[in-house]
């Protein structure tokens, strides 16, 4: 089983420089958050080892984009 | 024929852009060696910002992409992309070379392992050349919108 660390950390990066945009919205909340990670995983794994097919069967890079996003939005919250 | 959007719109809107965007990051990261790359996928990551433009509008829209961002985002990709070709042109003689992968042995081995991608392939920069692209494609894409989007509030202004 190999771990791929570039992909992964390239999408964590991409993810939080996008995340930072992120504003307050009444209709999404924490909950909500947890809802879509809750879907990302399933849709990560879904996905499969996309895209390199050789490590673990899920989506690495998939789910490092979406903590990503969520950490930029807890780190610049507006 | 109201033109505002349902409830059920302004939901599932940004979760629905949430996941478009890790999609493109995605398309983006696998450009090297799958379908896609850094224009696909900056332009699904802008397809998922356009998306809550279209349903929350310029004002409430939960991404705010501030001109100071736009300006921020696009320069330091134009300037990275720029800046590797530069590098492959200081250590090969060649624009762009890729040193990352270094398949000529033409540059310094300890300059082909700061540039090199870890990942299975030996890509080299391209991953890199793919993300700036994407970087500056999403940000270019979404002024579009944005940009649209304000002058329809202007002739509604009038």
């Amino acid at each position: 089983m190999m771990l791929m660390w570039g992909p992964m950390l390239m999408a964590f990066l991409m993810g939080l420089v996008i995340g930072t945009r992120f504003k307050n919205y009444s209709y999404f909340t924490l909950s909500s958050f947890v809802c879509i990670f809750i879907v990302v995983i399933i849709f990560a794994y879904m996905n499969g080892q996309v895209p390199f097919y050789t490590g673990i069967n899920i989506s690495t890079s998939f789910i490092s984009a979406a903590v990503g996003l969520i950490i930029g939005k807890l780190i610049c919250d507006r | 024929m109201s033109n505002k959007p349902s409830m059920i719109l302004k939901v599932s809107a940004l979760s629905i852009s949430f996941i478009i965007i890790c999609l493109g990051i995605l398309t983006i990261l696998g450009g090297h060696i799958t379908p896609g790359g850094g224009f696909q996928g900056g332009a699904m990551i802008a397809a998922g910002i356009v998306l809550t433009l279209l349903v929350y509008g310029l004002e409430k829209n939960p991404f705010h992409l501030s001109h100071e961002y736009v300006i921020a985002v696009e320069n330091i990709s134009a300037l990275g992309y720029v800046g590797l070709g530069l590098v492959g042109l200081a250590f090969s003689g060649f624009y762009l070379y890729n040193i990352g992968a270094d398949i000529y042995s033409l540059v310094p081995s300890i300059i082909a392992t700061i540039f090199h991608y870890p990942d299975t392939t030996n890509a080299g920069i391209v991953p890199y050349l793919n993300i700036f692209v994407g970087l500056k494609v999403l940000v270019g894409l979404a002024t579009v919108a944005i940009a649209f989007q304000g002058f329809d509030k202007i002739r509604e202004d009038h």
